[in-house]
């Protein structure tokens, strides 16, 4: 299978055939969970109505959580095989994964007023979100700014892999610290507990935004892949601007 | 007035702004990614037709 998938070619067919439906299945599924979470889910008994945010949070961190761990096992595999398509599709990741961080972020400051009193909180949560976006922030600093694309995707992998440390301790800092955050309420060993009224929409958001995720890997590794094979035939750097490729007007 | 409005009334803006950041940064993602596509494929095209005239 992943030797199949390290064939660009290949990879880049799937992509152009799996993006669109990707973002098909997005758009539904988001645009209908937040209808759902807006208008026909219930308030909860305590938040009231600020409740809906959760509909943008959690999915939004999820999606942070599950990127990293994504870009991590590309890592891992382009490692140990040095398949380059791992690479492209690791580097395709951190955007999305470090957009849905910033999001998870935001708008957990703006649940965090209402039900807090405070926008931010040196909290362990909040606090692990926040090193993981910075985590983000060099990993695509490294593939921006290291010239030689060899050393960028080695120095790439090397951060990424370390860098997976934090996610345990994003997962387990509400259990290992007191903390403001409540502990987790959906993936849970005795199962969830949110009532079906809101844990529906939820999951509706959590799937449309993990659809949203598929489809930036896709998009942004086939553009990388091209880009890639334009500058291998005609002896130019990949990460220089792709426009020198175009005429003059 | 009932109580729930009032309470919507409190959590509205929060609502709100949390909803319209989601959208204004997925559009911000969507656009970005896309445009670099759209910017490969069109010079993979380019450079297509480039070497099917020599």
């Amino acid at each position: 299978m992943l030797s199949y998938f390290a064939n660009p070619a290949r990879f880049e067919a799937l992509a152009a055939r799996a993006g669109p439906v990707a973002f098909a299945i997005f758009v539904l599924l988001t645009g209908l969970g937040a209808a759902i979470g807006l208008f026909f889910s219930p308030a909860d008994y305590q938040q009231g109505d600020s409740v809906r945010i959760m509909y943008v949070h959690v999915p939004a961190a999820w999606c942070a959580l599950a990127a990293y761990a994504f870009i991590a096992v590309m890592s891992l595999v382009a490692f140990v095989w040095r398949h380059n398509v791992a690479d492209v599709a690791a580097r395709a990741a951190a955007a999305p994964g470090a957009a849905f961080t910033a999001l998870a972020l935001l708008t957990g400051a703006v649940w965090g007023k209402p039900t807090w009193g405070a926008w931010w909180v040196w909290d362990a949560r909040l606090t692990s979100m926040l090193i993981l976006l910075f985590i983000y922030l060099g990993y695509i600093a490294i593939w921006r700014s290291v010239s030689n694309p060899t050393s960028a995707a080695r120095f790439a992998r090397i951060l990424a892999l370390v860098g997976v440390i934090n996610l345990p301790i994003i997962k387990f800092s509400v259990e290992w610290w007191s903390s403001l955050h409540q502990p987790a309420s959906v993936f849970r060993s005795d199962g969830p507990t949110i009532h079906s009224s809101m844990l529906t929409p939820l999951m509706l958001m959590a799937v449309g935004y993990t659809a949203l995720f598929m489809w930036c890997v896709f998009a942004g590794a086939r553009a990388d892949i091209i880009e890639r094979r334009l500058a291998n035939r005609h002896g130019r750097v990949p990460s220089r601007p792709l426009r020198t490729l175009e005429p003059a007007a | 007035m009932p109580d729930g409005f009032v309470e919507f009334g409190r959590a509205a803006p929060f609502v709100g702004i949390a909803y319209a950041a989601s959208l204004v940064v997925i559009i911000a993602l969507v656009l970005l990614i896309s445009a670099r596509l759209n910017r490969a494929l069109r010079a993979d095209a380019l450079r297509a037709s480039q070497e099917k005239e020599k």
